[in-house]
This record gives C-alpha cells, structure tokens and sequence, in this order.
C-alpha cells in the first residue's frame, strides 16, 4: 500500500467507525435481556407485520404502474419526453414530508377524498394512506431502475419475436421482462428497502396511531416521544436488519443476463 | 407467380420502386453500406413504417403488425433468446401454430436434425458457436413456418471455413424446404453462389435486377464497378500452413489468405471489407498495412478512397458516417486492415 492509498483509507475508516457506532449506539442504550423482550413485544411485532403489509400494498402498486410505465419510456420517444421524465423523478428528490402534505391535501375531502369515500375507500388516516404514500416513493425509484434495465436490453430481440410471431403482450413478458428480470428485481428491492423506511408521507397521510397505522418508523417515533426506548430501539434495528438484507440481497444479484457482446469490431468501421 | 411483391413503396430511407421475388427463389440484394438493404427487410418484415403496398401472394399485408405476417427474419446479430435453450426459443417460435405440446416436440426434433444441431438442444445460446447460432436462428425461424424468408447478411460475422460449409449446408435446406428468400449481402460472390436472381441496391432504391452471371460481366446495368468490383492485387506465396491459410507477400507486408488448395500470385478483396483508420486497429497483428490517401471520391451512401499502398493502388470503400469522423484528405497516412474473410487467392493467372 503506497502513501496514497494509505492516506485515502483514512476517509474510509472514519466513515466506518460512524455507521458502526451508529449501530452500537442503538444496541447499548437498552440491555440485552429488555431488547430482547422488546423484540416481542406486541406493539413490535404489530409495526413490523403492519409495514410487511403496506409495503407489500405499495410495492405491488409501484410494480404495476412502475415497471410498465419505464417499458414505455423505455422504448418510446415523444416531444416533452425529457420534461415528463424530470416531473416523474420529482417524488425522489421531494421532501418526504413535502409529498405526505401534498398527498393529505390530494385525498383530503375537497378533491379526491370526496368521490373516493363515496366509492367506500378512505385514503386519508387509514391503513390505505400508509400504502398510497409508500407507493408515492417507491414508484419512481422502480420506473427509474426499470426504464434503465429495459433500455439495456436490445431491441433486436423483441423485433425478433415479433418476426417469429409472437403478440406484443406475449414479448412484453416472455423477453423483455425476463432480459431486464435481474435490474428489475434489484431495482424493486432497492425500493422495497426504502418503503420499509418511508416515514414523512406516512406520518401526513396515515398518521401515527398505535395499533392502527403503525408502521416501523412510525412506531420508533411515538415510542421515542413516549420514551419507550426499548421498544424504540428494537423497531429501528429490525428496521435496520431488514434493509441490510435487502442490500445485500441485490448486491447478490449479479449482472442481468441478456446483453450479448455483439462481437462487432471495435477499430475503425468503414461498413 | 410472385410470392412477394412491393409496389410504390418508399420511407425516409429506401424508395425501391416495384420489387418482386418469385416462388420458390432465392432472391439475393447486395449494394454499399448505407444503402438501404436492412431498411427494405424491416420494411418487409413490418418493423418500419412506410408508405405503398407489400404483397405476399397477391394480398396486402402492410397493414399487418410484423407477428401477423408470416415473414420470417433472421438479423445481422441473430437475436437468439439467451435466456432460453434451444429448444425453447424453438416453442416460442411456434407459438403462431395451434400445434398441440407433442406436435411442437415433434417438429422441433425434426428441426434440430434438419440443421444437425440435435445435440445443442438442452443448452442456451451463450454456449454455442457462430456457426451453430447461424444453425438454431436458422431452425428458429423456420420453427416459425414463414412464409417468406429474410436474411440479413447471414454470414457475416463467421470465419471463411464455416462460411463456405454453412453456405453448402444452405443451399441442401433450401432444396428441401423450397421457401421463398431474400438474402441481402455486400458480398457478390456470396449473392451469386446462393440467388437465383441478383437486386441491386443504391441510395435506396433498387436499380438493377439480374442474374448472377449477367450482373458479373455487364457493364450497361446500374451496379457502381467501383464498389462491386473487388482489388485484384498481386502477391507471392510464401508459406503453406495447415491450419488453412497461406502466408503471402504484398506491396503492403505479410498476409495470410484462406487456403483454397491452389497456387495463385494475386489475391482479391472487395472495398467494402477493407477497413481503414488514423491508428492501428486492435486485435491480432495479422494482415494491416500502411496506406497514403490519393484520390476520394464522396458518393450519396459512401466515400471512395484511393490509397496508395507503396505505390499500389488500393480500393476502399468508407461509409458515410465514417468519412465525415475520419475526414480523410490527399496526402493523409492511414492504417489499413484486410478481414481475413474476404480475401481470396486469385487462380485466374498462373504463375511465373
């Protein structure tokens, strides 16, 4: 190791020491025995079942309208295409608490909330206000990986099957969808991970009532508030320890299959 | 009777005025890079809009999406399913039959001994070599029983060996399987092998419609005698190797040409399979030169350059994207590379 790399470990290790104390921090503000207990604890295992299911909720909305909605942008190009991009990436760089107010007032009584509630589905303060915020996130998050993993694919192929023929719903899930599947799927997992932590839109929308919209984020703050920190603490680790697996589950994932090298030349094309 | 027609058809790139194959024929059309050949198939095949009439059997199908047309299509680069094994991309080219799981079975081992690639069957096509995925995209679309066939210069990307063995393994499929063809090449001698009939495509249209033996030796046909007419260079042999290839020497330095069991003191390449550039290419140290750019002629799809390669005249032929990325001017000194696949010896004079 040369002075230079020695001297940029050092950045390296000092961002290190901050995440790990970051997690030892939390583990040693409760013993063992109480963080354990609180492991399973009712309001614990309600706020993790709670965000399985809203996540689950949300993502098969962000799956539905996100995968097929980046297939599209994927493979069309139209006039303001640039402009519709930038305003669909708006939800990634928005505030959380910017989009739960946003989304209140969207499915509050005067707009939306009005001719929704007549159909029997009340978003606002609901179960179904934690998974339209969650939603809200994720799907930007899969649109984006999905509309990079479709415009990796080769177009060929799809022309290909059309030739052979094959109906374009058929070649929509028969070869883009499995050429894309492995930047699909981490793409989804990435926005799984985030859901699990979506915390501001939530709060605005659903609201943080124990037992009923609790999710886990959710449920670290009220018990901070309420300084439960066992229960607290053990939220946020779970939280944690999901997100870590799902990290490194798409670290596991490896690169997509699908794009053969072409074997064309590289050096000087005169055809 | 024609089973193929096109008729006042024309996009932004092709306009090939009335083009028609006969039942039965294989149809080559050979022209310049840029010229429009891949263009006029897309349009066949239903991937391009257009304007005009496409017939197949009398009736229209320019209104058809490309999976209604039965008009199969295999690409410069194949496209096999990597995800799928041979067999799959088989069933997946039967989809447009109504035959029963067993019947699709049956057919595709018939297939798979057709083209002799029964062995390949369990496996996917990252495992295969260029002239078996030449094979399986040959099964493929025949798996999809079309009714006209479209090859994108289907050999272009295999070596001189397996070009020449799949080429005889193509005209033995076609005599039994009798199915409408076209085939686009930049390679004459490839078009007269395998066409019964010869199109020539410039700026895109098609102007000249021949045989293969009087498109060779007629001067009042529309063919460009500068693109199509190869380099005859003279070299000396100097040694046999077995591997196939003959180590020559040529005003330009040492070259290796595929050996096709004769003597010979010249050797020929097309303009089209030379490539040229300001540095040396990558790649194996075989067959380059160093060349001074001479006269340059810009056409509507290409560049035609003169080089002087130690006072010899060499032929290029430079697309019009590369020309403008090059620009190449008199006096200029470039780096030249032949493909090994397109060198012949020339056996027509004999030695001294």
């Amino acid at each position: 190791m040369n002075r230079l790399d020695r001297l940029l470990t050092i950045p390296l290790i000092f961002f290190s020491l901050i995440v790990i104390g970051v997690l030892l921090a939390l583990m040693t503000q409760v013993s063992p025995a109480e963080l354990w207990a609180s492991m399973f604890h009712p309001e614990t295992l309600y706020a993790l079942r709670f965000s399985l299911t809203t996540a689950c909720g949300a993502m098969a909305t962000a799956i539905c309208l996100g995968v097929t909605a980046a297939y599209f942008m994927a493979r069309r190009n139209f006039p303001g295409k640039g402009l519709l991009e930038t305003l669909l990436d708006l939800p990634l760089v928005m505030p959380p608490l910017v989009t739960g107010v946003g989304l209140l007032f969207l499915f509050g009584k005067d707009l939306l909330g009005g001719p929704l509630s007549e159909l029997g589905l009340h978003i606002v303060l609901t179960p179904w206000g934690a998974v339209m915020a969650q939603a809200f996130i994720a799907t930007p998050i899969v649109m984006r990986s999905s509309q990079a993993a479709f415009a990796s694919v080769d177009r060929g192929y799809e022309e290909a099957a059309a030739a052979l023929g094959m109906p374009p719903l058929k070649v929509f899930f028969q070869i883009n969808i499995p050429l894309a599947g492995r930047s699909l799927i981490s793409g989804i997992i990435l926005a799984w991970a985030r859901t699990m932590g979506e915390f501001g839109g939530t709060l605005m929308v659903a609201g943080a009532t124990r037992f009923r919209t609790e999710t886990l984020p959710i449920a670290v703050y009220l018990n901070i508030s309420s300084g439960e920190i066992g229960i607290a603490v053990s939220c946020a680790l779970v939280l944690m320890g999901a997100a870590f697996i799902l990290l490194l589950a798409t670290r596991m994932i490896n690169l997509p299959i699908g794009h053969d090298n072409k074997g064309g030349a590289q050096w000087p094309l005169s055809r | 009777m024609a089973a193929l027609e096109m008729i006042g058809v024309k996009n932004r790139f092709v306009c090939p005025g009335h083009f028609h194959v006969d039942d039965g024929d294989i149809c080559a059309i050979v022209g310049p890079s840029g010229s429009g050949k891949t263009s006029l198939l897309r349009i066949l095949v239903g991937l391009d809009a257009h304007e005009g009439r496409v017939l197949v059997d009398q009736e229209e199908i320019q209104m058809l999406a490309p999976h209604r047309r039965a008009i199969g299509f295999v690409s410069q680069d194949l496209h096999l399913f990597p995800h799928l094994t041979l067999e799959g991309n088989l069933f997946l080219a039967m989809q447009r039959s109504n035959l029963s799981r067993s019947q699709k079975h049956r057919k595709a081992r018939e297939l798979m001994g057709l083209l002799r690639i029964t062995h390949l069957s369990g496996r996917k096509p990252g495992t295969f070599s260029g002239g078996e995925k030449q094979r399986v995209a040959l099964a493929r679309v025949l798996a999809s029983s079309p009714r006209i066939l479209l090859l994108d210069e289907p050999f272009s990307k295999l070596d001189f060996r397996t070009v020449r063995y799949l080429r005889e393994e193509f005209k033995a499929l076609q005599k039994e399987v009798g199915l409408t063809t076209i085939l686009v090449t930049h390679d004459l001698e490839e078009a007269g092998d395998l066409a019964k009939t010869i199109w020539v495509m410039r700026s895109g249209s098609l102007t000249a419609s021949s045989t293969p033996l009087t498109l060779e030796g007629d001067d009042q046909n529309h063919v460009d005698t500068f693109l199509e007419t190869p380099n005859v260079l003279s070299c000396r042999i100097l040694k046999v190797f077995r591997n196939g290839l003959v180590q020559a020497k040529w005003a330009g330095g040492i070259i290796l040409i595929p050996d096709e069991g004769e003597p010979f003191s010249h050797f020929t390449i097309g303009p089209g399979a030379i490539e040229i550039g300001m540095s040396p290419p990558r790649g194996p140290r075989i067959n380059r030169f160093k060349g001074v750019v001479g006269e340059v002629e810009t056409g509507d799809d290409a560049a035609l350059v003169t080089l002087d390669v130690n006072r010899v005249n060499v032929r290029v032929e430079v697309s019009r994207e590369k020309w403008h990325q090059l620009g190449l001017s008199p006096g200029q000194k470039v780096h030249g590379y032949f493909r090994l696949r397109a060198l012949k010896g020339y056996v027509r004079y004999p030695q001294s």
